[in-house]
């Protein structure tokens, strides 16, 4: 289960709130495990940082614009958090219409 | 909802490249295949009772498309324009994205990746709502409108489960055929009828025991609530436009002591369901690759327009 404060956020239980969100959060010292093949979890902990990841993305502009390739940047993983390849993914009728919001 | 510029996607698969270091599900490995599912609160009474598709902020937690805890968004464009790309805890219209540990599932059978990856949402929702919901049982009729993935996967489900009367409706002769192949037992086109909720009606000789909306629109959930029998429970699964009501008359409601639910993601638990329906694929009974088309990234939008065209699920 995902270790959120146990008294959730206004802002969380309103979808429709507008909130400023908070953008670029400088983490200091982020540590990763990576976690190579068979190596047990819990040798020594090495501190790299995954930052900063380039990739490619389908970023929708605004609201009924279509769906751009651009190069984008990943900050960090964070520890709750997996970095995944994506091979595939299936696109739904509901939430990829330029008309969905 | 949500706010742009932003990634979407939510049916992602792909393998791990990185693990944080205090990610609970311990035996992930990098390089593992992962299929990606919904994202949860994870301290609200549903999601703390297994059912997490019914957390309570179910719709912030995926469509706001940032982190739960800090709002914050992995993603920014070289120019530091910040780009919202957790939808659904992972938007995976992208090559690499930070993922939030909830939403992996291990895929043991990575060869069929591409036909599993909508699993997380459509094809488990279709199917959860038969499955773990209304489970028609073996005298039972069960309509489903709209036959979309979703719709055809709660057919495949309940011809799985064997209920007796399985009815397909759609306005689209493709997806009718698509349909009767799949297991329906009946095929109305919507389109063709006067009265639609009648004809239900004379098939089933009384009304439907169960019936499923997966088109999300307005008239096809109130004509679903009229084809049900006495006692009937139809599940609204198709994402209606907000704002926009139903009417419906409620003394024969109450006097046909009917149910009307709404069910999202088909009260699935990823962890427990996604395993199950791969499973149900491999052993033939859930043939979701009828349903898939791939495409490659370049051609998002004839993806896109085709979907939309009813060409494919």
């Amino acid at each position: 289960m995902q270790t959120v404060p146990a008294a959730v956020p206004e802002f969380i239980r309103d979808p429709k709130a507008t909130v400023e969100h908070v953008e670029d959060i400088a983490v200091v010292g982020n540590l990763v495990n990576l976690v190579k093949g068979d190596e047990e979890q819990n040798t020594q902990d090495r501190k790299s940082d995954l930052k900063d990841i380039k990739t490619v993305a389908l970023v929708v502009k605004e609201p009924k614009a279509d769906f751009e390739l651009q190069d984008v940047i990943l900050d960090e993983i964070r520890e709750n958090e997996v970095l995944v390849e994506m091979k595939y993914s299936g696109i739904c009728k509901a939430f990829s219409s330029p008309d969905f919001n | 909802m949500i706010d742009f510029p932003a990634i979407l996607g939510h049916e992602g698969a792909g393998y791990i490249r990185a693990i944080g270091r205090s990610v609970k599900n311990k035996s992930l490995r990098i390089g593992d295949p992962v299929l990606l599912s919904f994202a949860t609160c994870g301290t609200c009474k549903p999601c703390t009772t297994s059912h997490p598709a019914y957390c309570t902020t179910h719709a912030s937690v995926n469509h706001n498309a940032v982190r739960i805890g800090d709002r914050s968004t992995p993603a920014r464009l070289a120019d530091g324009t910040s780009i919202r790309s957790q939808y659904f805890g992972h938007s995976s219209f992208a090559k690499m994205s930070v993922v939030n540990e909830m939403c992996v599932v291990k895929c043991d059978y990575p060869d069929k990746m591409d036909i599993y990856a909508p699993i997380g949402c459509g094809f488990q929702t279709g199917a959860g709502t038969v499955l773990n919901v209304l489970k028609p049982g073996k005298d039972d009729s069960i309509v489903v409108f709209g036959l979309g993935s979703v719709g055809l996967c709660a057919l495949m489900a309940a011809k799985y489960i064997s209920a007796r009367q399985i009815i397909a409706v759609d306005i689209v002769q493709e997806k009718l055929d698509m349909g009767k192949d799949l297991g329906a037992t009946h095929t109305v086109n919507s389109r063709e009828q006067a009265d639609l909720a009648k004809t239900v009606k004379d098939i089933t000789k009384g009304g439907a025991t169960y019936a499923v909306d997966c088109t999300g629109t307005i008239p096809v959930i109130e004509t679903m609530v009229e084809c049900l029998a006495p006692l009937g429970t139809a599940a609204i699964v198709g994402v209606p436009p907000a704002d926009k009501k139903i009417s419906l008359d409620p003394l024969s409601f109450l006097l046909e002591n009917k149910r009307l639910i709404g069910v999202i993601e088909g009260d699935s638990d990823p962890q427990e369901f996604v395993p199950k329906l791969v499973e149900l694929q491999r052993q033939g009974h859930f043939p979701i690759e009828k349903l898939c088309r791939t495409y490659p990234v370049a051609n998002m939008k004839e993806a896109i327009h085709d979907l939309h065209a009813g060409k494919v699920g």
